[in-house]
């Protein structure tokens, strides 16, 4: 048995190829475990700072903090938008993954060997935060490379104003 | 005077007062046209009287349909408050179905037997949740239908408002007309006692005593084909004031085909 979280609308992070992830049968899922995922957070500020096909990178204001911030493009729309917290425990590092919407809770059944776990018949890829960090901190080096700024800036321009603030909590 | 030659000489001053209607220009056309007048100033006085009412309902009605589309009004003026309280409903409730998640995870992190009762709170905390955000997102369907429908109603009213107001327009024009058509039949008297020289009360009286007259032949003469004049003996204390009256009215004529005979 695992125990985390089962989210869904992760189809853009599959469909950057540096990130290597194998989505669910269905719906774009994938499985945190509950020590990785720490909590969902609405946070008090998002702001969008370069996007890598349909996925953007950012910064969030979240319980005073700021980390890290992976958004995907939600199919839903929310009243409060939120985001799973994730965390590696052994880098001590932290990043708000946005726009995904939680399947499930508690305990899951875990395939053997298969790196999955099973939730309503179906088979979920166990995704690892720290493998997760490593690939969005190599493609950000790649974009920099391929776009020749020196700066933060140098990453793909960012979707709308960027300065995309909002309170929401 | 024998009786038959009275009644015969009454009968020929009766038929003689009723036939003075065939003359060309006579008392009874006055009459009739004093007559016609009369009735045409009853009507517009009617139509004076039903003019009012019409106003005043109107009028009514246009304070009505002005408050039912203040109300209106009113309503649609609500309409971002109800939809903020929907919202806010919905925003609430969201946040505890985050609370709920978080309690999922505390309990999928927490070691046995308080995990199990943490993560089943959290299910149940986050069915409720679900349930609830449901039933506001139909509800907050349903207000906006109903709001499509206080717009349509709005509108509806608007134009009823505009009818209204042209209704209670035309309702003043016609009074007006009515007290013009009124002021005319006044006019109309004024000239018609100069060109006739008769005022309306004796042309009113004529023409009654013309009717009767009428009436009066019509009946003796039904009588006389019917062969029942000795019973009509009976009349005479009536008809003898009338025949006294008739012969001071009507001027002797001499009768046709005769020649030197008195009457």
């Amino acid at each position: 048995m695992r125990t985390g979280v089962v989210v869904s609308g992760c189809e853009a992070l599959g469909r950057v190829a540096p990130l290597g992830l194998q989505l669910g049968e269905r719906k774009g899922e994938l499985f945190f475990d509950a020590h990785d995922a720490r909590a969902v957070r609405a946070p008090t500020m998002l702001r969008r700072l370069a996007r890598v096909g349909t996925v953007t990178i950012g910064a969030a204001l979240v319980d005073g903090r700021i980390v890290a911030a992976l958004e995907v493009p939600s199919v839903q729309a929310d009243v409060v938008p939120c985001g799973v917290l994730l965390a590696d425990r052994h880098r001590g590092e932290t990043v708000l993954l946005m726009g995904v919407g939680v399947v499930g809770v508690g305990s899951f059944e875990a395939v053997s060997g298969d790196g999955t776990v099973e939730h309503d018949g179906r088979t979920i890829p166990i995704v690892h935060v720290g493998k997760l960090l490593d690939e969005l901190e190599r493609l950000t080096w790649e974009v920099r490379r391929t776009t020749r700024m020196p700066d933060s800036a140098g990453l793909a321009a960012p979707p709308g104003p960027s300065d995309d603030g909002r309170a929401t909590s | 005077m024998s009786v038959p030659r009275t009644r015969k000489r009454w009968l020929e001053l009766l038929r003689r007062t009723a036939g003075v209607a065939s003359e060309p220009r006579s008392v009874l056309d006055d009459a009739a046209l004093w007559e016609a007048r009369d009735r045409a100033t009853r009507a517009a006085q009617e139509a004076e009287k039903f003019g009012e009412r019409v106003a005043a309902t109107a009028a009514r009605q246009r304070a009505n349909v002005d408050a039912a589309a203040e109300r209106a009004s009113g309503a649609l003026a609500r309409r971002d408050v109800i939809t903020g309280d929907v919202r806010h409903v919905l925003d609430s409730l969201e946040r505890l179905g985050v609370v709920g998640l978080n309690v999922g995870l505390e309990g999928a992190r927490t070691a046995e037997p308080q995990g199990r009762a943490l993560t089943l709170v959290s299910e149940e905390l986050r069915g409720h949740v679900g349930r609830g955000a449901d039933a506001a997102r139909d509800l907050g369907g349903r207000i906006d239908e109903l709001l499509v429908v206080v717009v349509d109603l709005a509108q509806r009213i608007e134009r009823a408002q505009r009818d209204a107001q042209e209704l209670s327009q035309d309702s003043s024009a016609l009074k007006t007309a009515v007290q013009e058509s009124l002021t005319g039949l006044e006019d109309l008297g004024t000239h018609l006692r100069k060109a006739t020289g008769v005022d309306p009360e004796t042309a009113r009286f004529v023409s009654l005593a013309s009717d009767h007259a009428k009436g009066l032949l019509d009946a003796l003469t039904a009588l006389e084909g019917s062969g029942g004049m000795k019973a009509a003996s009976a009349l005479s204390p009536v008809l003898l004031p009338v025949m006294r009256l008739l012969s001071a009215i009507v001027p002797d004529e001499p009768p046709s085909g005769t020649s030197g005979s008195s009457p």
